[in-house]
């Protein structure tokens, strides 16, 4: 299952905030869940796609908070021109691009999850799962910044490629450009994680 | 490289490896408990319309105090330990004014499609200090800084030993939501400029909650407070009496950005 899959059916969503558009001749009833429904249904998932776009572990926490909030500021103008899921998808990457340049600009990628011991350590993760994850987010690190957005987004998310050109706010074919030279790179480096007997 | 690919382009090692990854990974039973306390105090706070800082302390105080009495009833500890500090509180904090994703405004001009070098920023950066840090933007009056002849000596006003290894007495609601009480008030004459009540306020709170679970945030704005005194030596020393328990990863990183650098 997909993040932010419930998304995709508004009808699953508590409908105590609804907000009528008005787009010329036609009225749109868009029911949108409350906050707090919003927040609980994807909270995990928001972090998990941050986490797949290269935020460093420890600040996590902080983006994942910065997503919902803005998420929050921007709810009641939601007016249902995009999926719920889409457009909560399209403040993750926003923000998760902006830490990472901050990243960048104190050179503290040495922080990443890729190279730093995990600082969680719930019982219940399984080592080796954690393991295979951070495995994942090592290779993912290693691709250029706009062909693992496109990446993560097709093949963890689920978005379809139009899907992905309308969140990247580009074209399509610039997104297949792009998901086809991620894939290949990512084959490369699983390969090459395979021989050094890592995967 | 790969010898095989499937239809979709990834090999087969590739695509097993991104299935066994899907779904792995989030947050923490701690972290997540954390996060809710602070998002939900922010947004409701916001959602309180606050216009005014003495206005959004008031009311933060109470939500906070909601927020300690259910995390702590229900997860314990180490949540509310890792609670940063709802954005409304600090009228320093910037509103994130952050541009709302252009797919849901049709009717804004979309930006060329191609090259997409840097899509639209945050129009601020929705950086974790203004939640983190207590420091004011501005401080109204200096504090006469202390001579020589009158600087303090560097007296940790804790010790380790201070410090019980669990922190499950002294949890009680009441306790907390006097805790959290003290805590708001500390923050708010931090943000106010006034320092020296910040530092007054906090280690009166410390010392009547010895094993408060907002020990650490009290200790926090302790360390804050002396460096905005320009008393780094003291604040170095608080900082070093505190214990591993209370080193916190946002403790840390509070830390870390004070004057005492660590």
């Amino acid at each position: 299952m997909h993040g932010f899959e419930h998304l995709r059916v508004l009808s699953l969503v508590s409908p105590t905030v609804a907000a009528q558009n008005l787009l010329g001749a036609a009225t749109t009833l868009v029911a949108l869940p409350d906050f707090d429904t919003l927040y609980h249904s994807n909270v995990e998932a928001v972090w998990r796609f941050l986490e797949r776009l290269g935020v460093p572990t420890r600040h996590l926490e902080d983006a994942t908070q910065d997503t919902f909030l803005v998420a929050h500021r921007q709810l009641a103008g939601f007016r249902g021109e995009a999926t719920l899921r889409t457009w909560l998808h399209a403040i993750a990457i926003k923000v998760a691009k902006d830490y990472r340049r901050r990243e960048r600009r104190k050179g503290g990628w040495e922080e990443l999850t890729v190279t730093t011991p995990d600082p969680r350590s719930d019982p219940h993760d399984s080592a080796s799962r954690r393991e295979e994850l951070d495995l994942v987010l090592g290779l993912l690190e290693q691709l250029e910044e706009q062909q693992r957005t496109v990446f993560v987004l097709v093949e963890f998310e689920g978005f379809t490629s139009p899907e992905v050109a309308e969140l990247t706010q580009t074209n399509v074919n610039t997104v297949s450009t792009r998901l086809r030279a991620a894939r290949h790179r990512f084959n490369e480096l699983a390969e090459a994680a395979s021989v050094r007997g890592v995967a | 490289m790969h010898s095989q690919t499937s239809s979709d382009g990834l090999s087969p090692r590739a695509r097993a490896l991104i299935d066994g990854a899907k779904g792995q990974g989030g947050p923490t039973t701690a972290q997540r408990t954390a996060l809710t306390a602070a998002v939900m105090t922010s947004t409701a706070s916001t959602a309180a319309g606050l216009a005014s800082a003495a206005s959004s302390a008031s009311v933060a105080k109470l939500v906070i105090a909601g927020v300690v009495a259910t995390v702590v009833g229900a997860s314990g500890t180490a949540a509310i330990l890792e609670l940063r500090r709802p954005a409304p509180i600090l009228p320093s904090a910037p509103v994130r004014q952050v541009e709302p994703p252009r797919l849901v405004t049709p009717s804004a001009p979309r930006p060329p499609p191609e090259p997409v070098a840097e899509p639209p920023a945050l129009t601020v950066a929705p950086t974790p200090s203004p939640r983190m840090e207590i420091a004011p933007p501005t401080r109204p009056a200096a504090q006469p800084l202390p001579t020589a002849s009158e600087a303090p000596t560097p007296t940790p006003e804790i010790a380790p030993a201070e410090v019980p290894p669990s922190r499950t007495r002294g949890t009680s609601s009441d306790s907390s939501a006097a805790e959290v009480t003290a805590l708001a008030d500390a923050l708010e004459a931090l943000e106010a400029g006034d320092a020296q009540a910040a530092l007054d306020t906090a280690r009166t709170a410390r010392r009547a909650f010895p094993t408060g679970v907002l020990r650490p945030e009290l200790l926090v704005i302790e360390i804050e407070a002396l460096c905005k005194l320009d008393r780094p030596t003291e604040a170095k020393a608080v900082a070093d009496a505190m214990t591993s328990s209370e080193r916190t990863p946002l403790v840390i990183e509070k830390l870390r950005r004070s004057c005492v650098g660590h």
